[in-house]
């Protein structure tokens, strides 16, 4: 991995949803080996600009560049992984068991119906890693929430991407589990070098794992480390006007 | 159960089988039931259970109109199919109507030209009622190729891009952030699904084609409990409603369309019943 490089350039980047301003003037540089929390309250534009990121909106003014080159000619897609907000909130009784899911990601390039040897193993070892060893052949709608966002984390993981971006992955899940759920990114993040984009509104149960912080609202507000975040006018400002912030300090 | 009573239930099928008719009628049958319980699937978990039922209408509209201009009937209504269903994916995605209504709206506005221009026509000709409620045991030797080319297509169609499908049906988002380019393959999904439903009325009847195209998608989603099992179920399930329908229709005079969708129907009950989910 090259020393600071830059996975993920945002400049001046402004986003309307027909005339309603959202983003306004954006710059944010993702590097290589970042746990970045992007935090806001709702409404602050945090999904659009992942969205943006990935190529799902359009830009409307400003550039966004993913490994070096301008979003327009870019195609390697797998080098992202995705885990949207609505990603749990798929048809509970769509026939598909965890082993299908993951397999959409891994085979829908190479366009085949059957999956051999080798590809079961990537699969059964993707699931070890999100902690669900041996449940490949469980229905997603019979799993717990949480369970079923560490399937769509594997899925976004099984292509091998440099980037995962996850939009507020952790709502619905109760506190315990969200905590073993942040461990495992952050394993992620420090053994598997996987630069992690995370969106919440919850500082304070993240507060342990991350290394980077931006706030948004409309306008990025602060971008920086995690240690000057926390002795930021900002930081003190979220906990005295109380919002989303649970001090959670081990 | 005194139906029953007139029934020559000896019938043998292999006397049957040495019918041409009969041969067609099971080939064909065949061939239109596996790919419409194949396409039947995705356009269930895609939630457009709607555009089958609406589609026979809207080609009922586009068909009265080549009759009424002395048009070849097939090319005519395959056009209008597939415009009408590119149309309604387009609704669908725009203004927050919902697709149901969308299609609500179109078919109805399609039967009622069509109905308009029989009318003022007056040539409510034999023709167009056998897309209504045709015969699948009068299918002759092209139809019964048309149908055999096009399961094949349909089903090499769905063989290459199984996963992509999959991926579309179950979360759209996450497809087009992998890189997928979901929007053609919507289209592609969506003008076969359409050619499918033109062929089958043209082979089959709009009864039978857009029960073939539910009913046995709709079995299968009872009680499979992965996406493979629903394709197997699904079109073992049509096979298995078109040869008992066959058999049934041949050994009591029964009309073979009406039979078969309701072995079919009693496919659904027994899987209703059944359901959670707990087979293969
Ligand atoms: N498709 C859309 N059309 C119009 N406005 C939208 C759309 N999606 C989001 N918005 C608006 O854009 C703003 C930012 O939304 P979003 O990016 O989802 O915020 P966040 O993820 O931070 O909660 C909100 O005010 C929302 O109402
Ligand atoms: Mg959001």
């Amino acid at each position: 991995m090259i020393e600071n490089e830059e996975l993920i350039v945002i400049k001046e980047l402004s986003f309307y949803y027909d005339q309603k301003p959202v983003l306004l003037d954006i710059n944010l540089t993702i590097w290589a080996g970042d746990f970045l929390a992007i935090l806001g309250p709702n409404g602050a534009g945090k999904t659009t600009l992942i969205k943006i990121m990935l190529g799902l909106l359009p830009i409307k003014k400003g550039q966004v560049f993913l490994f070096g080159q301008p979003i327009k000619s870019f195609k390697n897609w797998h080098l992202l992984g995705y885990v949207p907000q609505t990603a749990t909130h798929f048809d509970p009784l769509f026939p598909a068991t965890v082993e299908e899911i993951i397999a959409m990601a891994l085979f829908s390039r190479k366009r085949l119906w059957s999956r051999t040897k080798e590809e079961r193993k990537t699969i059964s070892k993707i699931l070890e890693i999100v902690g669900l060893q041996g449940k490949e052949k469980i229905p997603i709608g019979q799993l717990s929430t949480g369970e079923q966002q560490k399937v769509f984390i594997a899925r976004a993981l099984v292509h091998k991407p440099r980037v995962l971006i996850l939009d507020e992955p952790t709502t619905g899940i109760d506190a315990e589990t969200q905590q073993q759920f942040y461990d495992m990114l952050q394993q992620l993040n420090i053994k598997n070098g996987i630069t992690i984009v995370l969106v919440t509104h919850d500082i304070g149960i993240v507060n342990r794992h991350i290394n980077r912080v931006a706030c948004l609202e409309g306008r990025l507000i602060y971008h920086g480390t995690h240690e000057d975040f926390c002795f930021s006018e900002f930081f003190k400002e979220m906990i005295g006007r109380g919002d989303h912030v649970i001090s959670h300090r081990h | 159960m005194l139906f029953l009573i007139g029934i020559d239930w000896g019938i043998s099928v292999n006397i049957l089988w040495q019918y041409g008719f009969i041969q067609r009628a099971l080939l064909a049958g065949l061939a239109i039931g596996v790919s419409s319980a194949l396409l039947g699937l995705f356009l269930l978990l895609r939630r457009e259970a709607m555009i089958g039922h609406g589609l026979g209408h809207i080609i009922f509209g586009g068909l009265a109109l080549a009759f009424c201009l002395n048009l070849a009937p097939v090319p005519v209504a395959l056009i209008i199919a597939i415009l009408a269903s590119l149309g309604m994916t387009k609704l669908k995605s725009r203004a927050g109507l919902h697709s149901d209504t969308a299609i609500a709206i179109f078919s109805s506005v399609g039967m009622a030209t069509g109905v308009l221009l029989v009318t003022l026509v007056n040539r409510y000709g034999i023709d167009l009622l056998s897309f209504l409620f045709g015969d699948i045991l009068a299918i002759d030797r092209n139809e019964t190729i048309l149908a055999l080319a096009l399961a094949i297509f349909v089903v090499a169609f769905l063989f290459i891009f199984y996963h992509q499908l999959l991926f579309l049906a179950f979360s759209p988002e996450s497809a087009q952030a992998f890189g997928l380019k979901t929007n053609q393959l919507e289209s592609l999904l969506t003008i076969l699904t359409a050619i499918t439903i033109v062929l089958g009325m043209k082979i089959v009847g709009l009864l039978l084609m857009t029960s073939l195209l539910v009913i046995p998608a709709a079995s299968a989603l009872q009680i499979a409990s992965s996406f493979r099992a629903s394709c197997f179920l699904a079109v073992i399930i049509s096979s298995f409603s078109i040869m008992a329908g066959l058999w049934l229709a041949l050994a009591t005079d029964w009309p073979a369309s009406a039979t078969i969708v309701l072995i079919s129907f009693l496919f659904f009950l027994g899987s209703f019943f059944k359901r959670k989910r707990r087979f293969l």
